[in-house]
């Protein structure tokens, strides 16, 4: 019928028409979801990075003490130094007997001096303060050292010896780096969750500003799938925008903190320094998309649940 | 062409919900397109709604969307490419008297424009039913006449017309006419029974 209308009464026309977008942007209704979301995505890419940083360091930490121990000669059985001196040599000689022992050092006095200086100061240390010899012991890569066998081998000889194989440490930081990363993946949770409702509280001003242009693709049998795509899609721009806003000041701030209080090999004082991985590159590139797709899922949800029991009879 | 009066309250627009799916109906049976709209399933109100045009006195034309667009909507929504359906929308625009407003964005339109607008957009899709709910509500005599032409031609051409008016006096003579008062009906005229 309209091609037969059209027909008899088209003429050329300098049509010119710019196709504008069906949904339009509202500025009152986007702009406070923008910036919650790129507040959230900030949050949460410098959650990433300060675990990722901390998971690295802690590893770092791991990775230096596992694999060493130190053997603590006591200086009560001193009676001259090189009595002492020989006591170290049959020590060493002892230790490498033990399977796991890759390589023994004795650590020269000077060593054991400089560990009192925090508190005598650089002055040189009277002959009647006695101190320990340490003995530094590399196992080789995966082995266990029987401390306890040890110690039995040592009194035997009738060396009397403190062995600290770090594992208090050891544990220690592991203890507070699965700590540090539960709070993470806490405070993650709790981000995606307010990413969640926020979507939530957005779709749904979002469709009640548009509720006439919702009526109308109603009107005119426009599905329910897509009018939620219009929207889920907006909104899921909008959110890519934002997380790639958030992320990247985040990446930023990172990168200057890091900078700034950063005092020697990487460490920030007693604290692991930021330092950007691949993984972390890797993590900043992701919030922006891990963000949109909750974005789009919730509010394509949102929209079919709320067609569905507001405008479909 | 078949037109629902009665007075305001009577029950006209329920009845026209009713049709076009918009409500659905407690008891009683409505058969559209062969089937009975209480069977209908909530996914197939899309494409049955897409066979059906509709016009309501509040016009519903976006306001964003120039009368090209607006017009366009349905065409566009079903996924049609501007190129394949810019000749029809303009043709039709011309026939309904906007020719040259086809740029124009709603708000500047008049009464009689938004109507004749919201009139194309039911009729672009060439639907079987076109349903309008007060169509001369919001426009002079001269325009309501001249709207009524203007379904009396489309249904001419082939599209069943059902308005819903309280203005009997714009009514054409041989059209039939289904009368409502209190949600029940009180009488019916065949016009060309009476033509």
């Amino acid at each position: 019928m309209v091609s037969k209308l059209a027909d008899t009464h088209i003429q050329k026309t300098d049509f010119t028409a710019k196709r504008q977008p069906i949904l339009p942007y509202n500025k009152k209704t986007d702009r406070p979801l923008f910036m919650v979301l790129v507040i959230l995505a900030f949050l949460a890419t410098m959650t990433l990075l300060a675990t990722s940083s901390g998971h690295r360091a802690a590893e770092g930490w791991r990775s230096n003490l596992q694999g060493k121990l130190t053997v603590q000669i006591k200086p009560g059985q001193k009676k001259s130094d090189t009595e002492f001196l020989d006591t170290a040599q049959k020590a060493k000689s002892l230790l490498k007997e033990f399977a796991p022992v890759e390589f023994v050092t004795i650590l020269p006095p000077e060593y054991s001096q400089s560990l009192l200086e925090p508190w005598l100061g650089n002055v040189p240390i009277p002959d009647d303060i006695p101190l320990p010899i340490l003995l530094d012991v590399k196992l080789y890569d995966g082995q266990l050292f029987d401390t306890k066998k040890v110690m039995i081998a040592f009194a035997d000889a009738g060396i009397r010896v403190d062995i600290n194989d770090h594992s208090q440490w050891d544990k220690q930081i592991k203890r507070t780096t699965s700590a540090a990363r539960l709070l993470s993946y806490l405070a993650l949770g709790l981000i995606i969750i307010a990413s969640i409702a926020a979507s939530i509280f957005a779709t749904r001003a979002g469709l009640t500003s548009q509720r006439r242009l919702m009526d109308v693709l109603h009107q005119i049998g426009a599905p329910p799938a897509y009018t939620a795509r219009l929207l889920s899609t907006r909104f899921a721009i909008s959110g890519f925008k934002a997380g790639g806003i958030g992320a990247l000041s985040a990446l930023v701030i990172s990168v200057l903190v890091g900078s700034m209080f950063s005092v020697s090999d990487g460490f920030s004082y007693f604290l692991p320094g930021l330092h950007l991985s691949m993984t972390d590159i890797f993590l900043v590139v992701a919030v922006p998309i891990v963000m949109a797709l909750i974005i789009i899922i919730v509010s394509w949800r949102t929209v079919i649940k709320i067609l569905y029991t507001e405008i479909y009879p | 062409m078949t037109f629902i009066i009665g007075p305001s309250g009577a029950g006209k627009s329920t009845l026209l919900k009713l049709i076009y799916l918009q409500m659905r109906q407690s008891r009683g049976h409505i058969t559209l397109f062969g089937r009975d709209t209480s069977q209908i399933e909530r996914k197939e109100i899309p494409a049955l709604k897409r066979r059906m045009g509709i016009v309501l006195q509040d016009f519903r034309l976006i306001d964003h969307l120039s009368v090209f667009e607006n017009v366009a909507l349905p065409l566009r929504v079903a996924g049609s490419k501007q190129e394949d359906y810019k000749e029809d929308v303009l043709g039709l625009l011309k026939w309904v008297g906007l020719g040259n407003r086809y740029h124009a964005l709603p708000p500047t339109l008049s009464g009689g424009e938004k109507q004749r607008a919201a009139i194309a957009r039911a009729v672009i899709t060439k639907p079987d039913i076109l349903i309008a709910d007060e169509p001369t509500g919001n426009v002079d005599e001269g325009m309501g006449r001249r709207l009524i032409r203007l379904f009396s031609e489309l249904n001419r051409l082939g599209t069943t017309t059902i308005i819903a008016t309280h203005n009997t006096a714009l009514i054409p003579e041989d059209a039939n006419t289904l009368s409502i008062e209190h949600g029940q009906i009180t009488g019916t005229i065949n016009g060309e029974q009476i033509g």
